[in-house]
């Protein structure tokens, strides 16, 4: 208890609680630029993160995920553009309520429930996790290779339209992680003499490289093209309008909904904010007095898919905290940023760092009030991204991920990493080969090999003993059916 | 309906998907009887030889790649799952590859030549700004003003003071 105590001080140390400011402030402007995200905002912030200390690092990027959740919403909002899909929830009402003269109504209802959403999940994560984490310890070598199984059926529903394609994303990604030296024999594999590839390839690096700069480099190319209509813009200048709290409060079981679906959903890797945004979306029309209203411009509407598509993000870091499994690409580049601080996420992160699990649970609420605050403080300020130029800000933003990448990284071996991750990541774009499966076969990768070697080692001598684990065996039988439903389903559930 | 060069100016090509999976069996191939055999040493292992895992994986991409091909063919390289490719698309990625190259170039140059700290990035960052801007869009001059002075300016400033790190 004094652990966890001391661990919730640290993170209000001024330190931390800059960083987060920091990086709410980053993931509030990035998300709200067009063509931009949230995952491309914490790729971009992880350089930045290398000189901190891993609380205030790992809060940093928790602080990016959250603002950039909120980010989402302004271009949604008052230019139309869903920066992410879910965000395309949102422009359902979000810019039917703008362009009806009340865009500042429409941002705060959704900066509102965007916190409380979030906040939901945050408190059934730090509830529920450190639990789970218990049982997870149980698990060995067997019955996480059978979890990891599961898990990757799940994910293969980010493959986007192309299965086969999704598939192959995930092999070369596990592939790619398997450069480096060998968890068992210590030999080194496909490091052509590279002692920088000893440790493997620079997540980082890679993260950038396939995610940011082709996105960057597609915006350039779309030019003129990609820039919006003034007349399509919306100022909450242009109107005078509040949400006053208690309009809000009429909301709550609309935002409690959407809470509830976007944890649950988010709890299971793979199914991602889109069908979370979706589904409340579709469940609040539902159970509406008046769902004639939804899609004309409602509060509930806006409500609904922001409570639920930001729940969805706290709800994420459950499969990664107890089991290590990032469930969407969010997660899977905080993983990248654990590992790079030293820390490995998983069940013994509650035994080995508990000081930083604390710190980091505090850290988040803490960003939840700062997303609120800075929010609607900093309002107006922040309608005004949608308005800048993106020949001032795409290129500016190559730059920084090119700059981010040498000086944290330590050199020019690292940013050509990058770039040769950049091709890969245009052409992977280009021909619809998903990037989110990629990357979370790159972070999964090594802990499935290393599972399954184990696991391999364990049965080689009696594999009768399978028998011995029926909670992996139900995991194992489970996964043709959970793989039969996803395929049935899968244009409906995909993120892409 | 993707073929490679389908881009405003191209001539037709062949299938975007066949490409990629001919592509992708090939890659595999070069994977399993040459990389993997010269990058990765078995001897010695207990258990599964360290090759394994990027063995299975890369006969899963060869057999990933034979079903693109196969659905390709079946669909007359009209596949409606297929992503699209152009010429432009390979052209202007490699202009943008070729510019930050050419930043970085310059950045080590000047570096060493100037032989003072941060000279490089002071010389090449502008310049690099000035080129993805040019790339972009004819933008206003007072944007090439600002990519060009106040935004390195703003970064150097972040980076070294803000979070105290070196810049090139």
């Amino acid at each position: 208890m004094d652990i966890i105590f001391a661990a919730m001080l640290d993170a209000l140390s001024l330190t931390t609680f800059l960083s987060v400011v920091l990086g709410v402030m980053i993931g509030i402007v990035i998300g709200a630029v067009p063509g931009l995200n949230a995952p491309m905002a914490i790729a971009v912030a992880i350089p930045l993160t290398f000189t901190m200390a891993p609380l205030a690092a790992i809060g940093m990027l928790v602080g990016v995920m959250k603002g950039g959740g909120f980010g989402g919403a302004i271009g949604a909002i008052l230019l139309n553009t869903p920066g992410e899909p879910h965000s395309a929830a949102t422009t359902l009402d979000g810019h039917p309520l703008a362009r009806g003269g009340k865009p500042r109504k429409a941002l705060q209802t959704a900066l509102y429930s965007s916190v409380a959403g979030d906040s939901c999940s945050d408190l059934v994560l730090i509830l529920l996790a450190p639990t789970l984490a218990v049982f997870a310890l149980r698990a060995g070598p067997v019955e996480l290779a059978a979890i990891l199984v599961i898990s990757l059926t799940l994910i293969a529903s980010l493959s986007g339209r192309s299965l086969t394609k999704g598939i192959f994303a995930a092999a070369l990604g596990a592939f790619l992680a398997t450069v480096g030296v060998d968890p068992e024999t210590a030999s080194p594999r496909f490091t052509f003499g590279q002692v920088e590839l000893f440790d493997g390839l620079p997540l980082a690096a890679v993260a950038i490289g396939v995610l940011a700069v082709p996105e960057i480099i597609l915006r350039l190319q779309e030019g003129r093209r990609h820039r919006p209509e003034a007349t399509s813009v919306v100022t909450p200048s242009e109107g005078d309008d509040r949400l006053p709290f208690r309009e809000f409060l009429t909301l709550r079981r609309t935002v409690f909904r959407g809470a509830g679906i976007g944890t649950a959903i988010g709890a299971l890797p793979g199914l991602g904010t889109t069908l979370a945004a979706f589904l409340s979306y579709a469940a609040t029309k539902r159970f509406s007095t008046a769902p004639e209203k939804l899609g004309t411009g409602a509060t509930e509407g806006i409500a609904a898919t922001e409570s639920a598509n930001s729940a969805v993000s706290g709800a994420n870091l459950i499969p990664l905290l107890t089991l290590g499994i990032p469930g969407n690409l969010t997660a899977a580049l905080l993983v990248g940023a654990f590992l790079i601080h030293g820390v490995t996420p998983g069940p013994l992160i509650f035994q080995r760092d508990t000081s930083l699990v604390y710190g980091l649970f505090a850290a988040m609420i803490m960003a939840n009030v700062m997303v609120l605050i800075i929010g609607s403080l900093g309002l107006r300020v922040f309608a005004l991204i949608v308005k800048v130029p993106p020949f001032v800000i795409y290129p500016i933003v190559l730059l920084l991920c090119v700059v981010g990448i040498y000086v944290s990284q330590g050199g020019f071996f690292a940013v050509g990493v990058m770039l040769t991750f950049a091709v890969l990541g245009f052409f992977m774009l280009k021909l619809e080969i998903s990037i989110v499966c990629f990357i979370i076969g790159l972070v999964l990768g090594p802990m499935i090999e290393l599972s399954i070697r184990q696991s391999v080692i364990l049965l080689s001598r009696n594999p009768a003993a399978i028998f011995d684990h029926p909670f992996a065996l139900v995991l194992f039988a489970a996964s043709p059916f959970v793989a039969w439903l996803l395929i049935r389903d899968r244009n409906r559930l995909s993120d892409g | 309906m993707s073929h490679f060069s389908k881009g405003p100016g191209d001539a037709a090509g062949p299938a975007t998907d066949l490409i990629l999976g001919i592509v992708i069996v090939l890659f595999s191939l070069l994977l399993l009887f040459w990389i993997i055999p010269a990058q990765v040493n078995d001897a010695g292992a207990f258990g599964l030889p360290p090759s394994l895992a990027p063995r299975a994986l890369a006969w899963l991409m060869a057999g990933l790649g034979a079903v693109l091909i196969a659905g390709n063919l079946q669909h007359g390289g009209d596949d409606p799952l297929a992503g699209k490719l152009t010429w432009q698309d390979t052209g202007h990625l490699a202009l943008c590859i070729l510019a930050v190259v050419l930043m970085l170039i310059v950045m080590g140059v000047v570096g060493d030549v100037i032989g003072r700290p941060y000279s490089g990035f002071w010389i090449g960052a502008p310049l690099g700004l000035i080129a993805f801007t040019l790339i972009h869009t004819r933008a206003p001059l007072w944007a090439y003003a600002f990519n060009a002075l106040a935004a390195p300016a703003v970064i150097y400033a972040g980076f070294w003071w803000g979070l105290e790190l070196p810049l090139p």
